[in-house]
């Protein structure tokens, strides 16, 4: 069976997509109520280089990685067992 | 009229004191995030430094490991961020005029409660155990006339000088205003 490598960078993608939207959701809430003062941006500007450097870093080791490409998880072992025949 | 120290401040109030939950009520959500950041490296140290496991360094294990690594250390700042929010976001705030609490609970739920200063009856701060006494944090528990019987500071750093400052603005509301049972129900 083959397991194109896409999808896994479909999840990630969807993954990381569905972490920005948390994350917008904290901001927002830490702005719209009025409390985003220095220890806010300063956590705020911590998580999001967090986030940066965190993806940067995926990029970098995944940057040779052809995505259009599968691998084959199971090969051909069961068409020989012995009630098949 | 300067900038609002808080949400809905009226234009002529005086902000005395803006309070949050002590810092070290937040400290395990901080040591969580160290002990979050330091398995990954850990696991590695055991399973390919130790018992000796050859490391991928190409094909399908290798994309799954490095993707997981990247959305584990997401996912552990942003429950990390999450917590600050919900800590950031309880506010106690006495002015010259109200008490207003401001309670988080989760994203989509905040609670605001406001206690007219001339309604304050009894002021009480407590410390409890040997953390409170050498941090010097504690509750204030404010006894009221209004609706709500008890107002509660959890947590905040030196109670004993918060109920003197709130009480002392009481006592200042009510020379200027005079006595609360004037007030308009």
């Amino acid at each position: 069976m083959d397991f194109p490598y896409a999808v896994f960078e479909g999840v990630y993608v969807f993954s990381v997509l569905g972490c920005m939207v948390f994350f917008g959701l904290n901001f927002y809430h830490l702005i719209k109520f009025g409390f985003f003062d220095f220890t806010g941006k300063l956590i705020t500007v911590l998580v999001l280089g967090i986030f940066a450097v965190t993806i940067l870093f995926t990029i970098i080791m995944l940057r040779e990685v052809d995505w259009t490409s599968n691998e084959t998880l199971f090969d051909n072992t069961l068409d020989d067992l012995p009630f098949q025949r | 009229m300067t900038t609002p120290v808080f949400p809905n401040q009226r234009p002529n109030e005086k902000v005395l004191l803006k309070l949050r939950r002590h810092w070290l009520t937040w400290a395990w959500n901080i040591i969580q995030l160290l002990l979050f950041n330091l398995i990954p490296p850990g696991l590695y140290i055991l399973f390919y430094q130790l018992i000796g496991w050859p490391v991928p360094t190409e094909g399908l294990l290798y994309i799954g490991l490095v993707l997981l690594l990247s959305l584990y250390y997401l996912g552990a700042w942003l429950i990390f961020y999450h917590a600050f929010v919900d800590y950031h976001l309880d506010v106690w705030v006495l002015t010259d005029q109200r008490i207003v609490n401001v309670e988080q609970q989760g994203l989509f739920d905040r609670t605001i409660s406001e206690l007219n200063i001339l309604k304050v009856q009894d002021v009480t701060s407590e410390i409890h155990g040997h953390l409170q006494t050498f941090f010097n944090f504690g509750n204030v528990y404010i006894q009221t006339a209004g609706e709500q019987q008890r107002f509660i500071f959890q947590n905040v750093p030196h109670p004993e000088d918060v109920a003197r400052i709130i009480i002392h603005a009481n006592d200042i509301a009510l020379q200027k205003n005079g006595h609360p049972e004037n007030l308009a129900a």
